[in-house]
């Protein structure tokens, strides 16, 4: 198990630092993005306003 | 001994010939918006030719220039004014009052000299030219290859500093020359031409007074040093800058780089010498629109970029 | 997971620390937060690090939630159960008024209806086949069990089905969110917040005397429980919306999908604005990640502090089966279901919002039915 896992480890942090290094750069400052408008925290819309 | 009467019509016809010949505008020939060293050489000696040489500081200018010349700084002399951090052309009062102590009237034919040994001090020449086209200045144009020819030609250099003779212009504003901050936000037809190099455009780097990295969104990216022939320090052939200008889609453009520097190279080539109809240059460029980041910027930079900065291996 | 300690006349080796992976967690640590400070962002910092002290606690205490329900509903001791709870009245102290009174700063809010029911009702079922809720995935796989990297990677899987579904099960309707600081003020909506919790405990209290259980939390509850709740306080100020767990999956998911070709530009749930922009931006831009990411080197770095790291055997088959359906169906079930123990229970009902206590309650019996099937994949009953 211990090697599986140093593996799935290396991989995994690997992967995740040449996402982080390959995704679009600002450029400037990130201002923080407000959920404006949504219902819960992944941003879905509320009942009230789907009813439309 | 002449009759009276016969006095009286050779008198009329002489008004009306000296009529004419003063309606007839300054240069009769066409202006081209490039001469040659050969041309100025014949013509420096016209009355209506006002040479101004646009190279940057005034060592470079005592050294030696055109004869007849009269110096006006690119940098220094007010063809481009700073407002809050960003350079724009001088306003109205600036510009009539910029020109006119040049030396510079309406009836001028006005010669841009740069330094002719690169892409970049070109493009202070093609700005000079666009700036006096939107004040109106029915003729202007640059010298092909800038002092540099006049210089390999041999022609006739002087070192005393030419004073120039004030004289009242009158402007008459060519507004369909300008692109400004708010026609540019609200563009719906006009093609984006940037003119920067393509680390620029592609957000790698960025001008010192840019606030962020990358292009206007849409934006299509026309070098202007591509246009430019660094072996003989002029523009490519007209054939060829029309091939490269190809890629460009038909109707309105608008030019702009960091500054309005390059950006006037690209709209002296399209406007001036391929003779695109309806050709802006917006002189806020990157600098001015990059001030709000509410403005939306598109660049392929990525966080890599970023840390090679930060350690110093980018830019 | 630790197994109960047998006594033994023979002396037991003193722990050692497992150097490798000690190193390999702060490492990581480290660099992750070299990168963000390095792209201006302290907040994203801070919420490394603090992802890392919960990931220490949760391990060290061995808070899970999985373990304490069901102990609850197979046996009535309560006590994991109120230890929950007094972490949630902590949290609440801050998070329910300055969501109210600081602009910027958000409650975990949802919707009640169809969506949030049958999503805690299946997330329920597969936290007991999984061993383990988000916050316990998390500290567990940190800390070592392969099992439960197994559990992460369905889990995963499962959220971003899920994300599919969503918005349709959204359309089956339901009722706005009810926040207790919009009816009560933000102080009102605090005491009515610490009411709710007070209940939950008398009852809790009360199935424990009738079953003649312990109700006595122990002192690595109690430890956990407070040195969590501060925690979450935390999450909160950095991050300005409650600790999520969840989200954060979906996000790996959706661009781990996207990288083997996936177009999830006609997905809705991909258009909404926030998982919009976490999916074009980096992983560690999202808040959510920051914190998983966080947990599972700071239950690493306790672990191997600790005990020789990951030397367990695997189990059998079916067991790894288990975790791999509980895996799916936690993560489909906590994307309808607005998010897990610590998003949509913890952070419902910390927020003041009547969501956290209908997903309790919908949890609940799908863990009753979650514990019924363990036998089946050859897991213990309690």
């Amino acid at each position: 198990m211990r090697l599986v896992y140093a593996i799935v480890f290396v991989i995994a942090f690997t992967a995740l630092v040449a996402e982080h290094l390959t995704s679009p750069s600002g450029g400037r400052p990130v201002s923080p993005e407000d959920f404006v408008g949504a219902c819960a925290p992944c941003g879905a819309p509320c009942p009230s306003v789907q009813k439309k | 001994m002449l009759s009276a009467s016969a006095v009286r019509r050779v008198f009329v016809a002489a008004v009306l010939a000296a009529a004419a010949v003063a309606a007839v505008p300054a240069s009769a020939a066409p202006v081209e918006p490039l001469v040659s060293a050969q041309w100025l050489k014949d013509h420096l000696r016209d009355p209506q030719i006002a040479v101004i040489d646009v190279r940057m500081g005034a060592p470079v200018y005592d050294a030696g220039h055109i004869p007849g010349a009269v110096h006006s700084d690119y940098d220094k002399a007010g063809w481009r004014v700073s407002r809050n951090g960003v350079l724009q052309p001088p306003n109205k009062a600036e510009l009539e009052k910029l020109i006119g102590e040049t030396g510079i009237d309406e009836d001028s034919h006005v010669i841009v000299v740069p330094a002719g040994v690169s892409a970049t001090d070109f493009g202070a020449a093609a700005r000079v030219y666009w700036t006096l086209k939107v004040a109106g200045h029915p003729a202007v144009s640059i010298l092909d290859g800038g002092f540099a020819a006049w210089q390999a030609a041999a022609y006739p250099v002087d070192t005393r500093k030419t004073v120039p003779t004030p004289k009242i212009f009158s402007l008459r504003f060519d507004e369909g020359l300008l692109a400004e901050l708010a026609g540019v936000e609200n563009n719906e037809h006009a093609t984006l031409v940037d003119a920067r190099p393509a680390s620029y455009f592609n957000g790698k780097e960025k001008a010192a007074a840019s606030k962020a990295y990358g292009h206007i969104p849409g934006a299509i990216n026309l070098d202007s040093a591509s246009f430019y022939d660094p072996a003989t320090n002029r523009l490519r052939p007209k054939d060829q800058l029309a091939r490269i200008a190809a890629k460009l889609p038909t109707g309105p453009v608008v030019t702009y780089c960091n500054t309005g520097h390059w950006a006037a190279t690209d709209w002296f080539v399209l406007s001036a010498v391929l003779g695109r109809p309806d050709v802006r240059l917006y002189p806020g460029s990157m600098v001015e629109w990059s001030a709000n980041p509410s403005r939306p910027i598109a660049s392929s930079r990525t966080r890599l970029d970023d840390l090679k900065k930060a350690l110093g291996l980018g830019s | 997971m630790s197994v109960a300690a047998t006594p033994s006349v023979t002396a037991v080796p003193a722990p050692r620390l497992d150097w490798p992976f000690l190193i390999a967690s702060c490492l990581a640590l480290v660099v992750l937060i070299a990168l963000v400070l390095l792209d201006g962002q302290p907040a994203a910092a801070a919420l490394l690090i603090l992802g890392f002290a919960l990931g220490a606690v949760f391990l060290k205490a061995e808070f899970s939630f999985t373990a304490s329900w069901r102990r609850l509903i197979v046996r009535g001791q309560a006590d994991g159960f109120l230890g929950g709870l007094l972490l949630i009245a902590i949290a609440a102290a801050a998070i329910v008024p300055v969501a109210a009174l600081v602009p910027g700063f958000g409650g975990a809010i949802a919707p009640i209806g169809p969506s949030l029911i049958v999503g805690a009702f299946v997330f329920g079922i597969g936290m007991q086949l999984a061993n383990g809720c988000g916050s316990g995935t998390l500290y567990t796989a940190g800390g070592g069990s392969g099992r439960m990297i197994i559990t992460l990677a369905f889990f995963i899987a499962g959220s971003v089905i899920g994300s599919l579904h969503l918005p349709a099960f959204l359309r089956r309707g339901g009722i706005d969110p009810i926040l207790a600081s919009n009816y009560f003020g933000p102080w009102g909506g605090l005491a009515a917040t610490w009411a709710s919790l007070a209940v939950a405990a008398l009852i809790g209290i009360a199935i424990a005397k009738r079953r003649g259980v312990s109700i006595t939390p122990s002192p690595k509850i109690v430890f956990g429980a407070i040195a969590i709740g501060l925690l979450c306080i935390a999450v909160f100020a950095a991050g300005h919306h409650p600790w999520s767990v969840t989200f954060g999956f979906t996000v790996w998911g959706a661009k781990i999908a996207t990288l083997f070709g996936a177009d999830l530009s006609h997905a809705e749930f991909w258009q909404w604005a926030g998982p919009k922009r976490a999916l074009g931006d980096s992983i560690l831009s999202d808040t959510s990640s920051l914190t998983d990411l966080g947990m599972i080197f700071g239950a690493m770095a306790a672990a191997a502090a600790s005990a020789p790291f990951a030397r367990n055997p695997w189990p059998p088959l079916k067991s790894l089966l288990a975790a791999a359906v509980g895996g799916l169906l936690m993560g489909w079930g906590a994307r309808l279901g607005f998010g897990c123990n610590i998003g949509a229970f913890i952070g419902g009902v910390a927020s003041g919002s009547l969501h956290g206590w209908v997903w309790f309650l919908a949890a609940l019996p799908g863990c009753m039915i979650g514990i019924k099937l363990r036998p089946l994949f050859g897991l213990s009953r309690e």
